[in-house]
């Protein structure tokens, strides 16, 4: 049998006029009165332009052969050609800030699509079939929530090696469960809605309906979380790598150049410590930013 | 009442069970717990081959490492239970006596920072709610962002920088105003010093609980505040102040509680980061030790550990919201 395609008017409409009603701005509109998202978007255009286009914008290697001529270069505070200063070996902190924020971020955007995957999977299968495998599914989730996670996260890098992809992998596995319950709370909530029953009485099939049906209404959602976890991503790796537990040398993210120059602070090189840390705190604000903007723009009540 | 809290904590200890057992997989996955007898025989060159493999052999058979995982893990379960919580293989002291020494420092800096923190949130939150969308307001759900986004490792080091050395410096002074290292300084001195040395572990812990938990009591005081007896209780003539404390922050105190008590619960990762840095002899500091030094046998304890301070967390939750919300009907 053929499946009816739903018919439109039965979609509750996003950002769609009904009726007298006045028009409702776009989504762009509603998210450009944010003006804190927008400064937020830019800065992190502005940061996701300096990692992916480094090799072009970097003025000096980030991990040259230490010659006597990188090293002697050593120590210099910051300046109009050291930015940022230079570290113990001659290597300028701005190229390798530009460099690690290539590290960061990548990190940051692939945890946040590994578990916003992840987390969307179990919490759609969870809420929409309830019953024992949402008893399951949720336990599981629940023991996620006490086990520490940064304890966990180390041992894991003890055990398997500081590569990419072991730490995507692990801080994935340890932050799906929050997204699982937003999607799972969202499912529950919409399996009773009419344009589901009219899915089903026109004879779509589970997944049918949980993919085309119920997965685009959660966008909203999903778009505000995802946002969240890339922050959530960048603090969690920059203190794995901060504790020496990121990923292995001479790969550094801003966690692990801070870490290494742990010990200037109180000397002469504090400076140092200074942008590597303030590249973290602008990243994470700026996201964090993007997605409250996100967050009142995708809301229907505000 | 007395059945929920029996149940809640049996389904606690459930809980915890089957949380011990992914724990046991999980560093049992992770670390080799022969690697030393391999690394010791392996320098024996390819003669000693067969009687290094022997070694390893017997260690394992001695070790219990050849049985399946279940038994293995019901094995050390049974011995957990006993308070048999194995030997260290750095120090070779118990396990059980190295977390002991260490849990009580870790202890004061918890209760330090929570109290801390609960003080702060309070006051920024009823500050903020009572002025809604006011200058103090906007400036304070500002620095809350900051804090939310700032890695905590960071506002440490820049924190000793900023308040150690910096004014050490610029006053010429012998002893610096606040420490940032260890409890106590090795000479002694007293309340005051133990003061001097608490500071900045403390704020460091607190700075994203005040952040967030001061967030949630703003919002969560705006939701009373727009309650139609707090109209009710101006109009008949209570003062503002008094609706603010007795009215309002009673009842938004209600939610407080178990999102505090979550909150609590996530410390563990913060007490890593803040002990390492300031080298404060606690639970964090005898993590980060054990896995730089391959003390294999300390990381599973700590986590049991670990886990079950969460979990006594979120059942003082679930009790103190049935306790204080007569609404909530068991």
């Amino acid at each position: 049998m053929t499946v009816a395609p739903v018919d439109a008017s039965l979609r509750p409409q996003l950002g769609r006029a009904t009726g007298s009603l006045p028009a409702r701005p776009s989504f762009g509109r509603r998210y450009a009165r944010h003006r804190l998202g927008v400064i937020g978007a830019a800065a992190l255009v502005i940061l996701g332009l300096g990692a992916l286009l480094a090799p072009l914008i970097a003025p000096f290697p980030p991990n040259p052969t230490l010659t006597a001529k990188v090293l002697a270069q050593a120590r210099q505070s910051p300046s109009w050609c050291h930015l940022f200063g230079t570290d113990e070996l001659g290597r300028d902190v701005f190229t390798r800030v530009l460099y690690g924020g290539r590290m960061s971020l990548t990190i940051g955007l692939c945890v946040a699509l590994a578990s916003t995957a992840l987390g969307t999977a179990v919490g759609a299968v969870a809420g929409w079939f309830g019953g024992v495998v949402d008893q399951l599914l949720m336990r599981i989730t629940d023991l996620l929530m006490i086990i520490p996670g940064l304890a966990v996260l180390m041992i894991a890098q003890k055990g398997l090696g500081g590569s990419m992809t072991v730490i995507i992998a692990v801080l994935s596995l340890l932050s799906w469960h929050i997204i699982a319950r937003v999607v799972r709370a969202e499912f529950r909530r919409m399996k009773a809605l009419e344009f589901v029953e009219a899915a089903r009485a026109s004879g779509a099939r589970a997944w049918r309906i949980m993919a085309f049906e119920l997965l685009p209404n959660t966008v909203g959602v999903l778009a505000v979380n995802a946002a969240l976890a890339v922050g959530g991503a960048i603090l969690g790796e920059s203190a794995l790598s901060f504790l020496g537990f990121g990923l292995t040398p001479p790969a550094a993210s801003w966690g692990s150049m801070l870490s290494q120059s742990k010990g200037a602070v109180g000397t002469r090189l504090a400076y140092l410590v200074y942008f590597p840390g303030l590249a973290i705190l602008l990243t994470v604000l700026a996201v964090n930013f993007v997605g409250n903007a996100l967050r009142d723009a995708f809301d229907p009540a505000s | 009442m007395v059945s929920f809290v029996v149940r809640r904590i049996g389904w606690s200890l459930v809980v915890l069970l089957v949380a011990s057992g992914v724990m046991f997989v999980l560093v049992r996955a992770t670390t080799d717990p022969l690697s030393s007898v391999r690394a010791a025989s392996a320098t024996g060159g390819d003669s000693d081959a067969v009687a290094s493999g022997r070694l390893v052999a017997a260690e394992q058979r001695r070790l219990g490492l050849d049985r399946p995982l279940v038994a293995q893990y019901g094995h050390w379960l049974g011995a957990f239970v006993r308070g048999d919580w194995g030997q260290s293989i750095v120090s070779h002291r118990s396990v059980g006596r190295e977390i002991r020494a260490k849990l009580w420092n870790t202890v004061q800096l918890i209760v330090w920072g929570i109290a801390f923190s609960l003080a702060m949130s309070v006051i920024v939150g009823v500050a903020s709610a009572s002025r809604q969308y006011s200058a103090l307001d906007h400036g304070l759900s500002g620095l809350s962002f900051v804090a939310l986004s700032m890695p905590s490792f960071w506002f440490a080091l820049m924190s000793i920088e900023l308040a150690v050395f910096v004014p050490k410096r610029a006053l010429h002074l012998d002893h610096p105003l606040l420490y940032s290292v260890g409890l106590h300084s090795a000479t002694g001195g007293g309340a005051f010093d133990y003061l001097r040395h608490l500071v900045l572990p403390v704020l460091t812990l607190s700075l994203p609980l005040v952040a967030s938990w001061s967030r949630y009591l703003r919002s969560s005081m705006l939701d009373v505040l727009s309650a139609p007896y707090i109209r009710t209780a101006r109009a008949k003539g209570v003062r503002r102040s008094r609706v603010l404390r007795h009215h309002a922050l009673q009842n938004a105190l209600i939610p407080f509680t178990t999102v505090s008590a979550i909150g609590i619960g996530g410390l563990f990762g913060g007490l890593i980061i803040t002990e390492t840095i300031f080298s404060w002899p606690g639970m964090g500091q005898l993590l980060y030790n054990a896995l730089l030094t391959g003390d294999t046998n300390v990381l599973l304890p700590w986590l049991v550990v670990a886990a079950s301070f969460v979990l006594a967390c979120n059942l003082v939750a679930d009790v103190m919201h049935v306790v204080l919300d007569p609404r909530v009907r068991l």
